[in-house]
C-alpha cells in the first residue's frame, strides 16, 4: 500500500460523562459519574494518493471530523495506525506540520480585529516563509479567490464568505501537499460556496495538493471529488467514485410526469411509490428494471402531459446508503 | 533560534497591533484601576498624623508604594483564564496544535505585548503625577538599583505569567476554572503585597511569605525600587526570584504536556 495518506484499521472511541434528567441526577453526578463509551469512528482503512480530492460524506456524528483531527494530529487513536506524508500525524513533529493544513468551517485561525493581512505576516513567521514566496503566494491567492481589495480591512468588518477565502489563503500560506477541509462552506450563500468549491478545485489541479474534504452539502461533493467515501457509524460504507453509490444503494428511477388533470396518489401506488412535487406533478419511484414497463402504463392510463425517467438524486442514494448501514448495524448488535 | 525569535517576535508585533485598535480601552483600563487607591491612601494619611514613621516607613514611602504597586501591577498581573479556557473548551487550541508553534511561548509573547503598552500608559501617568506632585514620592536615584529594580520586574513577569499559564492548564481538566484562578488571584494578591507591604507583617509571616514565588512577583522588585534592601538580601532575593521563574517555567510547560495528552485523547 503506498500513498500520501494511508490509514489502516484506526478506531477511536470517547467516553463521555452521562447525567440523569433533573437536579436529582446533577446531584447523583456529583459523587458518582457515569460513563459511556462510544466509538466514534470503527477500525477505518483507507488509502490516498497524491493529487487526489476526496469527499468524506456522513450524517453529523458520523466520524468524518474525528477522522480528520486523528490524521491531523488533533487526536490520538485508541486504536490503528496512520501515516500523512510518511509522518504518524499525532506525533505533531515540526517537519510533518510545515506541510499540512487543515481548515475548519466552523473555527478561524484569523485575529478578528485586525486586516488579514497582518494574521497572515504572523503565519509566514511560524511557517518560516521567506518575503518573497510570501508575496508570491498572497498574491496569487488573493487574485484566484477575487479579495485583493479586502486584505487590509480588519477581518472583523469582512463578510463570512470573504472571511473563509482569508482563511483558506491563511493555511495555504506555506503550501501545504496535503490539505483536511471540515465543513469549507458551511453557513455560506450559495454565490460564496460555488465561488469556494471553484477555488478548490483550480488549486487542486494547479498544484496537485492531495485535499481530503467533509461536507453537508452534496454540491460541494458532487462538484468536486471523483472519489467519496461514505462513512456511516464511525465505519466506512463505500469508497469509490460517486457515481458508484447507485449500484451500492439498489437501482431504481424516478419517475416524473406533468398531468393535465389531477390524478389522486393513490390511483398511482401500483406502479410504485407516489409522492406530490408541486401542483399538477408527480414523482413515482420504480424498480430500474421495471422503469419502461410503468412509463408506458402511466402513459396509456392517465392523462399525461409531460413525463421523464431520472436517477434518484444523489443525496437519497446516501440516505439509503446510511440506513442500510444502521440497519446491519442494529442487527449485528442483537445477534447474542 | 533565530526563527523562533522571529515567530514570537512576530506574534508580539501583532498584538500590540490588536490592542492598539482599542485606545480607550487602553488608557481606561489602565488609569481607572489608580482610582481605589484614593481610599487608601486617605487611610493611611490619617495613620500618619499621629506620627511620622509607621514600622520603619516614612508616609512618603507609604504612598510611594501603593502608587508603584499599582503601576507595577498593570504591568506584572497576568489573569488568563478566560483566553485559555476558552481556546481549550471550545477547541480553538487545535489551531496552534496544527502549527510549528509553542503555545506557552505564544502566549507569553502576547501577553508580553500587552503589559508594554500597559507600561507605557502607566509610565505617562506616573511621569504626569510625579510633575504634578513634586516632592511628594520617593524618588530612586541610584541607577544600579534602578537597573536591578527593571530586571526584577521582568523576572516577577516571568514568574507571573507561568503561575496564570499553569493554572489555566486546570482546563484540560475542568470546564470552569473561573474559581480555580480566582483562588490563585486571591493568594497572589495578599501574598505579593499588592494590599499591604509584606515588611509590615509580623515577622513571622514576613518570613514565611518570602519562601512563597508571590513575593517575588511583586513585593521583592518594589523593596529594590524603595532602597529596603541589603546586600544579602538583594543576593538571597535574585536567587529564589531566578530558582522559581525556572522551576515554575518547567512546571508551566509539564502542566502544558500533561493537558495537551488529555485534549488529544479526549478531543476538541
Amino acid at each position: 500500500m503506498h500513498g500520501l495518506i494511508q490509514v489502516d484499521s484506526l478506531s477511536k472511541a470517547f467516553r463521555r460523562h452521562v447525567k440523569d434528567e433533573g437536579l436529582l441526577g446533577s446531584l447523583k453526578g456529583l459523587f458518582n459519574r457515569r460513563y459511556e463509551e462510544t466509538r466514534a469512528v470503527d477500525a477505518i482503512s483507507f488509502c490516498v494518493g497524491e493529487g487526489e480530492l476526496v469527499g468524506f460524506l456522513g450524517p453529523n456524528g458520523a466520524g468524518k471530523t474525528t477522522t480528520l483531527k486523528m490524521l491531523s494530529g488533533l487526536l490520538h487513536p485508541t486504536s490503528g495506525m496512520a501515516r500523512v506524508l510518511g509522518h504518524t500525524p499525532w506525533e505533531r513533529k515540526d517537519a510533518f506540520r510545515r506541510q499540512f493544513a487543515l481548515v475548519m468551517g466552523n473555527k478561524s485561525q484569523l485575529w478578528f480585529d485586525i486586516p488579514a493581512m497582518d494574521s497572515l505576516r504572523l503565519n509566514k513567521e511560524i511557517y518560516g516563509v521567506d518575503e518573497r514566496a510570501f508575496k508570491a503566494s498572497v498574491g496569487e491567492l488573493a487574485e484566484m479567490l477575487d479579495v485583493q481589495g479586502q486584505m487590509n480591512v480588519p477581518v472583523r468588518n469582512l463578510s463570512l464568505g470573504e472571511r473563509m477565502k482569508m482563511e483558506l489563503i491563511a493555511s495555504l500560506l506555506h503550501r501545504p501537499k496535503v490539505l483536511f477541509l471540515d465543513e469549507p462552506t458551511i453557513g455560506l450563500d450559495v454565490i460564496s460556496q460555488k465561488k469556494i468549491r471553484a477555488f478548490l478545485k483550480a488549486y487542486n489541479q494547479a498544484t496537485r495538493t492531495t485535499i481530503l474534504l467533509t461536507s453537508h452539502y452534496m454540491e460541494d461533493i458532487r462538484a468536486l471529488c471523483e472519489r467519496v467515501m461514505v462513512i456511516s457509524q464511525g465505519r466506512l460504507v463505500y469508497d469509490g467514485p460517486l457515481k458508484g453509490i447507485a449500484s451500492r444503494a439498489g437501482r431504481y428511477k424516478m419517475l416524473k410526469a406533468t398531468f393535465t388533470q389531477p390524478v389522486p396518489l393513490k390511483a398511482l401506488a401500483r406502479l410504485g411509490k407516489a409522492s406530490q412535487e408541486e401542483e399538477g406533478r408527480v414523482a413515482i419511484k420504480v424498480p430500474a428494471a421495471k422503469a419502461t414497463v410503468a412509463a408506458r402504463e402511466l402513459l396509456t392510463r392517465f392523462p399525461v402531459a409531460d413525463i421523464t425517467i431520472e436517477d434518484p438524486p444523489v443525496e437519497d442514494l446516501v440516505r439509503q446508503l446510511f440506513e442500510k448501514a444502521r440497519a446491519s448495524r442494529a442487527q449485528e448488535k442483537a445477534r447474542p | 533560534m533565530t526563527s523562533g525569535l522571529r515567530k514570537y517576535g512576530a506574534a508580539y508585533r501583532l498584538k500590540l497591533q490588536d490592542t492598539m485598535e482599542y485606545r480607550a480601552n487602553l488608557v481606561l483600563g489602565n488609569l481607572t484601576q489608580f482610582l481605589p487607591l484614593a481610599a487608601v491612601l486617605v487611610l493611611w494619611a490619617a495613620v500618619y498624623r499621629q506620627r511620622a514613621m509607621v514600622a520603619g516607613w516614612s508616609f512618603t514611602e507609604v504612598i510611594t508604594y501603593f502608587i508603584a504597586a499599582r503601576a507595577a501591577s498593570s504591568m506584572l498581573w497576568v489573569s488568563l483564564t478566560q483566553d485559555i479556557e476558552k481556546d481549550i473548551k471550545d477547541g480553538l487550541l487545535a489551531k496552534y496544535l496544527l502549527m510549528p508553534l509553542s503555545y506557552f511561548w505564544y502566549w507569553l509573547s502576547v501577553v508580553a505585548a500587552e503589559k508594554t503598552l500597559n507600561a507605557v500608559v502607566v509610565a505617562c501617568f506616573l511621569l504626569a503625577l510625579g510633575l504634578a506632585y513634586h516632592g511628594r514620592f520617593f524618588i530612586q536615584a541610584d541607577p544600579a538599583l534602578l537597573g536591578l529594580t527593571a530586571l526584577s520586574l521582568l523576572l516577577a513577569f516571568f514568574i507571573s505569567f507561568c503561575m496564570a499559564f499553569t493554572v489555566c492548564m486546570s482546563a484540560f481538566w475542568m470546564s470552569e476554572i473561573w474559581a480555580v484562578g480566582f483562588t490563585k488571584d486571591m493568594f497572589q494578591e495578599a501574598l505579593s503585597g499588592g494590599i499591604f507591604p509584606l515588611m509590615m507583617l509580623p515577622p513571622a509571616i514576613y518570613h514565611a511569605a518570602l519562601w512563597l514565588p508571590f513575593a517575588y512577583c511583586l513585593h521583592f522588585p518594589l523593596m529594590i525600587y524603595l532602597g529596603k534592601l541589603t546586600g544579602d538580601e538583594l543576593a538571597r532575593g535574585f536567587l529564589f526570584q531566578a530558582g522559581y521563574a525556572l522551576v515554575l517555567g518547567l512546571l508551566a510547560q509539564a502542566a502544558w504536556r500533561l493537558g495537551v495528552r488529555r485534549f488529544e485523547a479526549v478531543g476538541a
